[in-house]
């Protein structure tokens, strides 16, 4: 099903954890300006944003020159997400 | 092994203003989902234990490794969402792995529903994860983790 064969890859670097830390103690301000986007964040900043993960993923790889930033989803309000079941399926 | 999780804490500028202060509060935890190659880079979830089942964004799935057999299609929606405003998605069979910035957990088997776009975050939801874990959290002291 997968390529776990190979091992897992260590935990990123100290850098990556440090703009996850800035990213969630901005969120606030981040969601307000980026609402309901993709944010990448790198060197304590939002180096790209948009509705497309993957867009915004190269983007910001471009732009930094890094493999491995934060990327989160800027949650504008209150979202509640859930699978109900019994819905109609979908052709 | 002890993965940590981190609280992200948000606050709602509108119930402030109404005087009605209201933190939003979400569960995040990283993780890793496997590729045909080995493994994704690094993804930002929400631990989510209202969700029945883990969703994954479009853009995320789209490079994992997945079972050739079409899975169950169904629609997906929240609390006051309509039919025409709900999300749609594939259940299928993903391995993922936890990790913080000291441990890397062993892989895991989850089904998850593969949307159809990336309008929703990567949510890991209850089947398959919750289900065989232990989940503590503690937001007045900051300290959450799982124990896989």
């Amino acid at each position: 099903m997968s390529g776990s064969h190979v091992p897992p890859p260590p935990p990123p670097p100290k850098e990556f954890w440090d703009d996850l830390d800035w990213a969630n103690a901005h969120m606030d301000e981040i969601s307000g300006a980026y609402p309901d986007q993709w944010v990448a964040v790198a060197d304590s900043r939002v180096v790209a944003s948009g509705p497309v993960l993957a867009d915004v993923e190269s983007r910001a790889t471009a732009l930094t020159g890094r493999a491995e930033f934060p990327v989160l989803f800027a949650e504008a309000g209150i979202r509640v997400y859930a699978h109900r079941p019994g819905l109609p399926d979908q052709d | 092994m002890r993965i940590v999780l981190g609280f992200q804490t948000k606050i709602d500028a509108e119930a402030t203003l109404a005087g009605q202060p209201l933190r939003l509060i979400r569960l995040m935890v990283q993780v890793r989902l496997g590729t045909p190659e080995g493994w994704s880079r690094s993804r930002t979830a929400i631990l989510d234990t209202g969700n029945p089942v883990s969703i994954i964004p479009h853009s995320v799935w789209r490079e994992l490794a997945l079972p050739r057999t079409p899975g169950l299609r169904r629609r997906l929606r929240g609390i006051g969402a309509s039919d025409q405003t709900a999300v749609s998605g594939m259940l299928s069979r993903v391995r993922i792995l936890f990790y913080d910035d000291r441990n890397v957990s062993a892989p895991v088997d989850m089904r998850a529903f593969l949307l159809d776009d990336d309008a929703a975050p990567l949510l890991i939801g209850f089947e398959d994860i919750l289900t065989q874990t232990v989940l503590h959290c503690d937001y007045a002291s900051g300290l959450a983790y799982l124990d896989l």
